[in-house]
């Protein structure tokens, strides 16, 4: 009675101690795998941004949005010096995590529209979340130790060198940075009031880039809806655009079960409501309208339907895509918009792909960039801020 | 009277164990003991681990941006969890299958580790998984709890649910140290996280069942209804009952007292799973010495004592300023001595009135008493929070418990001599 119950737990400990430890051991080789994945061109001279050869599976030209509409056809060697009349400016670069799951994963990773088909790494720089505008850039980033600790990095976005790093309340979800790369803002969710339960408030700061300090954060702005100052501690902001002159804001507030845009003017510290259910607003880069996803309950389930805001009229547009997504948009150019899809449904695959739909909902989405999250499609207002980050020379 | 159908020995052993007269018997610990022990350390270690790491999994991982999807479902969840682990408790004494019903609990959870594999995206559906994890655990308290007092002599019970809290403890003290060492050492892989937690919790469904007989103690005697009616008509059991709950009512909960902590040390947020992880080892440390002086003096009196622990603590919150790191540790622990002195402690004052015919459902009614206040209390402080701020609110709380305490003294000495 007493050995036998001993000898079985052991025996049976050290069977399952076998079997996890066969997992482990797999699971390892798997994520050693991802890191060794050999990249063609891997062993180029130590310089911040490595060139890929393609490995990136771009769908055919065949529909408009699958193109990037505004670029030129000629060759972009130096971009972004053309068009000077338009403001902001597009860069025709796309910011992005790469999600592929090779020994690039999770790195910063950058193409040019030109060539839209090389993908340049940024190996030195690993990102949870990624934003770059106006020149300048915000990184999100995961330290995982013991216990796993998140920090904000503000970098150049031709060079890549980090010029301030502060750490992080809680888990990194949006980023953004104003189009004169002057302000930057970033969303963490904070898992703390209730260790064991899975319930969520959110941070949203400000910061200045040039200095890195916090300008502000959002929970001490003064709200008014109807021109009532409304004010309550279950106050979370998440999701901000700046507007292009980056002195004002559009962002989420939730509070009491209710979503409102609200518009947030800096110098101030005050915000307005004017619009309800937008969550993640993403304001188009002529600033007209809000691209956004709406909250619907089916059954007992939350779906986003991803719409478009026409802040003049008030009308809201549902885009084609069919799909709940759960992200911030961003305005590929004024006729498209941008969002990361699970490359697996069932959560099975650890990568996403960056979609487009067009923003009049009038043909269907499509794939854009595979493997990437957090897309960022650079805008400057000066040619400067617009030029593309520096990489080895290749001859193709 | 319905009292005189059950065995006389639990109320004589009650008359015994006060008055000064403490027992000289050396504390023999049951294999029993120290086997549910084990059971619950494998198994807070693998509950833990995914706790810990779940909101992570959520936001990095699954890409999900959940936000307030907590309180009323939590409410809903808490009133059917409560319901149904009170059930779970009157069959186990019905049936006198305690065993058997503890098992059923802890392979619930086992088996939403393995669940948490197939869940995917869907918000809803990890939402299911966790619900049902905690239906594990309220099936699986009350009978074990209930297991430790039958095979334990009532002389020696705050002792051996000291043991067996300490244990516990130090299994949700590794939880979150395991979790983050393997995520550290294979990024990403939540899978090779979640796996691990499965293959832990399948160890501590193997230890009760190898290492945990079935009940022999508890005569089978026919319990003619399921609501305990003997129970109910003894004052002690309702005066045990009563405390807990109010006591519970006026709590705050841990995660408030993180955020306080957290922002008068001026630690990183990030760093909320180390506050988690030293209020275990408090209560991990302290819990066999408050254990043992519980049942050589005064169980009653050593439970109320750590609620003085705690009325110390709020007001040390409200009355402090910006605090030194060294402070805020000593508050976590604290708060670890505070559960050393009260919840297992709470128990064996419980189980001396209980019949061991009725253990379970007796045990499963106080705990949910606990529970549901628990759960008002947050739901109280989150409403006072919004309303005056974190400050007052601490006071209120402070205050209120201070009433609690009181009334519990009251209530304790009152029903003490009841036979």
């Amino acid at each position: 009675m007493k050995a036998r119950p001993v000898a079985i737990f052991t025996a049976l400990t050290a069977c399952i101690a076998v079997l996890l430890a066969v997992y482990l051991l797999h699971v390892k080789r798997r994520t050693e795998a991802i890191q060794n994945t050999p990249a063609p061109t891997s062993d180029l001279p130590a310089a911040p941004a490595h060139v890929e050869s393609p490995s990136v599976h771009r769908p055919d030209a065949s529909g408009a949005p699958a193109e990037p509409p505004p670029v030129a056809a000629a060759d972009p060697a130096p971009p972004a010096v053309t068009d000077e009349q338009r403001s902001p400016q597009q860069a025709n670069l796309l910011f992005f995590r790469h999600m592929g799951v090779d020994q690039h994963y999770g790195k910063v990773a950058w193409t040019d529209s030109g060539q839209p088909q090389v993908v340049n790494y940024v190996d030195a720089m690993a990102c949870e979340v990624v934003y770059v505008s106006g020149g300048h850039g915000i990184c999100l980033s995961a330290d995982r130790g013991v216990f796993t600790t998140y920090a904000a990095s503000l970098f150049d976005a031709r060079t890549f060198a980090v010029s301030a790093t502060m750490p992080l309340k809680g888990i990194p979800s949006r980023a953004r940075v104003s189009i004169d790369g002057s302000v930057a803002a970033f969303t963490v969710f904070v898992s703390g009031h209730g260790y064991t339960t899975l319930d969520f408030s959110t941070q949203t700061l400000l910061l200045n880039t040039s200095t890195a300090a916090v300008i502000a954060d959002l929970e001490s702005f003064t709200v008014r809806r109807d021109g009532k100052v409304i004010e309550s501690p279950d106050f979370n902001f998440w999701g901000v655009t700046f507007t292009p002159d980056a002195k004002k804001f559009y962002a989420t507030l939730s509070t009491s079960q209710k979503h409102f845009l609200v518009r947030g003017d800096i110098a101030t510290r005050s915000a307005e409501v004017i619009h309800e259910n937008v969550e993640c607003p993403s304001l188009s880069p002529d600033a007209t309208r809000v691209a956004y996803k709406k909250r619907l309950m089916v059954g007992n389930r939350i779906l986003w339907q991803l719409q478009v805001l026409d802040l003049a009229t008030g009308r809201e547009t549902a885009l084609s895509e069919r799909r709940s997504i759960d992200d911030q948009l961003e305005w590929l150019d004024d006729a498209h918009v941008l969002y990361s899809v699970p490359a697996a449904e069932d959560g099975s695959s650890p990568s996403t792909d960056v979609w487009v739909a067009p923003a009049d909902a009038r043909s269907a989405p499509r794939m854009y960039q595979r493997n990437a999250y957090s897309p960022a499609s650079a805008r400057c207002k000066d040619a400067e801020a617009c030029a593309a980050p520096s990489r080895p020379r290749v001859d193709l | 009277m319905r009292v005189d159908m059950y065995p006389l020995e639990w109320i004589e052993r009650l008359k015994l164990g006060r008055g000064g007269i403490r027992p000289s018997t050396p504390l023999k610990v049951s294999p029993v003991v120290i086997g549910l022990g084990f059971t619950s350390l494998l198994t807070d270690v693998s509950s833990e681990m995914v706790n810990s790491l779940l909101p992570v999994y959520v936001v990095l991982h699954l890409h999900l941006s959940p936000l307030q999807f907590g309180i009323v479902d939590g409410l809903y969840n808490g009133f059917a969890i409560a319901l149904f682990s009170l059930f779970a408790g009157f069959l186990a004494d019905r049936t006198s299958r305690q065993k058997e019903v503890a098992l059923c609990g802890y392979g619930v959870s086992a088996a939403c580790k393995l669940l948490l594999l197939w869940v995917g995206t869907t918000y809803g559906w990890l939402l299911l998984v966790i619900g049902l994890d905690r239906l594990g655990k309220g099936i699986r308290a009350a009978p074990r709890d209930a297991l430790i007092s039958l095979n334990t002599a009532p002389e020696h019970y705050a002792s051996a649910y000291s043991i067996h809290r300490a244990m516990d403890a130090c299994g949700s003290l590794l939880g979150p140290i395991i979790a983050f060492l393997l995520l550290a050492a294979l990024p990403g892989a939540f899978d090779a996280v979640w796996i691990t937690s499965f293959a832990f919790a399948v160890l501590g469904v193997a230890a009760l069942w190898l290492f945990v007989p079935r009940t022999t103690r508890a005569e089978p005697t026919p319990v003619p209804s399921p609501v305990p009616r003997g129970l109910l008509s003894s004052r002690r059991f309702l005066a045990i009952a009563a405390v807990g709950a109010l006591l519970a009512l006026t709590t705050i909960s841990d995660g408030f007292i993180y955020l306080m902590l957290q922002e008068k040390s001026g630690t990183a947020a990030s760093y909320f799973p180390l506050f988690y992880v030293m209020t275990a080892a408090g209560y991990m440390i302290f819990s066999v010495p408050a254990g043992r002086l519980a049942d050589r003096s005064s169980r009653s009196a050593v439970f109320i004592c750590g609620y003085g622990v705690l009325v110390l603590l709020y007001a040390l919150l409200f009355f402090s300023g910006n605090i030194s790191v060294g402070t805020a540790v000593a508050c976590l622990a604290m708060l670890g001595l505070y559960y050393a002195a009260t919840e297992g402690i709470l128990m064996a004052l419980a189980s001396a009135v209980i019949p061991a015919a009725r253990r379970t459902g007796g045990i499963a009614l106080i705990a949910t008493g606990i529970g549901l206040g628990k759960l008002s209390s947050s739901v109280i402080f989150g409403a006072l929070w919004q309303g005056v701020g974190l400050k007052y609110s601490v006071l209120i709380f402070g205050a209120a418990m201070g009433i609690a305490v009181v009334i519990a003294v009251t209530l304790l000495r009152a029903t003490d001599n009841e036979s």
